[in-house]
């Protein structure tokens, strides 16, 4: 596993992640399963709910700046 | 008549320096402060100035004053040269190679300074400070290169423009919109408006009864507006806490998604005090430091932002904030921006502001026409993708007897042209085959592709880059259209390899191997 490098940015110093997961990474069918459920599952909506909030007109329109 | 004047260039501390005979603000005093911090020495005078701001300015207000201004500015020049005189810029116009160099290697920027003796800062561009800091690096992608002509030779400096509200042609947020639209981003195809267009621009449409001239203050809606009359399309991002304040996280990861891709942020919102609303723009961030995510939890980078840079017309150009979380006046909690020099500031050189916290509550950003979905939705979509993506990982992990991990991801909006040659060079660079197996993948298998492109980059922390997924920025935010996915690592195609095709190139797109 590559964890030599730390990676601060993700971006302008990004490094491409060959060798990031361990190669002996087993995927049996049992595994592919599970996996095809992996994307059928959501995630906490509350680790994200902060940007679903919408535009808020009015006090947009009350305030001068 | 205007008469004829001479260059002048005299020392920083020099009377001479017009600086130094204007009335005392906050805006000298951290201009003054910010050019000894880049070791200013010397000021070049170009007393007479046509400044193509100040000229719009006078035209649409100041040319109908009783007080008989003048249409003409003063701009100064600032360089950290250990000696400049006459002579010295004499040998530069003469295009004097070595001295040319070295005019150029010290310049500092420079200000515009209007016959106005309240606002007198007009334009004004000045260098960033060296960036010390190779850990958690600034990132001023709306930054531009300016040219300014002297007597036949050009010296250039690297910023992007500030200059102080009139309060007769631009308020605050006038001066705002102005900045933004000077990004980088914008070079391409669009003339730069001076703030009395903008102004202009707020009235044509979203008026409603409110003189234009003297302009003291725009509505969210009239920035809008301007923003559309100048050909582009305006983002909103309300708050998410009440008193429509931010939580750390959205402000940080809104911010710092728009900042990357070379879009300045508008930053509407309260001073902790009683009184109307303030506007200022972001122009930068210093990248945080990853946050810690734990195993099986997925972490959004720039959620973890603590450091803006924003030109605020109260107080500067390059202004440095802290982002916190703080209670405001009436003990209401959200986040605000703290002015926070950075530490390399000499101590008696710092500017000495009385200025009370910031409370962002509404950003407004310009961005291309053809720019359609948002980036709360990128997030979204992200965060999303990317819990999936690591379950799925970790699936695999765990069967392999292995510990879970988590993930972090970081979304940006960029063009096409730019991914395809700065951001598959940054990551791919030292792999030229690769590279080129990359770009040509992304060329001649995915179906053509929207000119922007929303980025999903999936990584382990610590670690390196195992993704990135390509949205289309031409569709809806509901219809969330893929064009493709690049695929970094081997081990990751063997999880990705067990979904079904259809799903997965319905969910990321056109698979593209990149290892």
């Amino acid at each position: 596993m590559k964890n030599e490098t730390t990676v601060n940015s993700m971006w302008n110093r990004a490094q491409a992640g060959e060798g990031a997961i361990p190669q002996e990474l087993q995927v049996s069918p049992e595994t592919k399963q599970k996996i095809q459920e992996a994307f059928c599952t959501q995630p906490n909506e509350d680790s994200i709910k902060a940007f679903r909030t919408p535009v808020d007109i009015e006090s947009m329109a009350k305030a001068v700046y | 008549m205007h008469i004829a004047k001479p260059l002048e260039v005299v020392g920083f501390d020099d009377p001479a320096n017009p600086l130094n005979s204007l009335e005392t603000t906050n805006q000298l005093a951290y201009i003054s402060a910010y050019l000894r911090n880049l070791g200013v020495t010397f000021v070049l005078v170009e007393q007479n100035y046509f400044d193509r701001d100040f000229l719009s300015e006078f035209s649409s207000f100041y040319s109908l004053s009783a007080q008989g201004y003048p249409n003409i500015c003063k701009r100064i020049h600032f360089f950290s040269s250990a000696h400049l005189d006459r002579d010295v810029v004499a040998r530069a116009i003469s295009e004097e190679e070595d001295v040319l160099d070295n005019l150029q290697d010290t310049y500092l920027g420079f200000v515009v300074i209007r016959p106005l003796a309240s606002s007198p800062f007009g334009r004004t561009v000045l260098r960033w400070f060296d960036d010390t800091n190779k850990e958690n690096p600034r990132i001023i992608e709306p930054s531009r290169t300016y040219e300014c002509h002297i007597g036949g030779i050009t010296l250039r400096v690297n910023g992007i423009a500030w200059q102080q509200q009139d309060s007769g042609v631009a308020a605050c947020a006038t001066v705002g919109i102005w900045t933004m639209l000077h990004s980088s981003a914008f070079d391409a195809a669009h003339a730069i408006p001076t703030t009395a267009d903008i102004t202009k621009a707020a009235h044509k449409s979203a008026s409603l009864g409110s003189r234009m001239f003297p302009s003291n203050s725009l509505t969210a809606e009239q920035l809008m507006e301007a923003v559309k009359e100048h050909g582009f399309a305006p983002v909103a991002c309300s708050g998410d806490l009440p008193e429509g304040y931010f939580s750390l996280e959205r402000l940080g990861a809104t911010c710092a998604a728009f900042l990357r891709s070379g879009y300045p942020v508008l930053i509407l919102g309260k001073h902790n005090r009683p009184g109307i609303g303030h506007a200022l723009c972001a122009v930068g961030f210093r990248e945080p430091s990853q946050p810690n995510v734990k195993p099986r939890e997925c972490g959004l980078f720039d959620g973890a932002l603590e450091i803006l840079y924003t030109h605020d017309d109260n107080i500067g150009p390059n202004v440095r904030f802290r982002i916190v979380s703080h209670a405001d006046y009436n003990g209401v909690t959200g986040a605000a921006l703290v002015h926070e020099p950075p530490e390399y500031v000499d101590e008696k050189n710092a500017p000495n502001l009385d200025y009370p916290e910031f409370f962002p509550t509404t950003l407004i950003v310009a961005v291309h026409e053809e720019l359609r979905i948002s980036p709360d939705n990128l997030h979204v979509d992200g965060h999303s993708l990317t819990f999936q993506i690591g379950h799925a990982i970790n699936q695999a992990y765990v069967d392999s007897k292995l510990e879970p991990v988590g993930f972090l991801f970081s979304t940006r909006f960029i063009r096409l042209p730019d991914y395809f040659s700065e951001e598959l060079r940054t990551i791919l660079g030292d792999k030229p085959a690769i590279l080129a197996q990359t770009r040509l993948a992304l060329l001649e298998k995915v179906p053509p592709m929207s000119l922007h492109v929303g980025v999903v980059r999936i990584a382990i922390p610590n670690s390196s880059v195992l993704l990135d997924i390509l949205f289309d920025t031409t569709d809806t935010d509901r219809n969330r259209s893929v064009f493709a996915h690049i695929v970094y690592d081997n081990s990751i195609e063997t999880v990705l390899s067990a979904i079904d095709e259809p799903i997965r190139l319905k969910v990321l797109g056109v698979p593209v191997k990149a290892y």
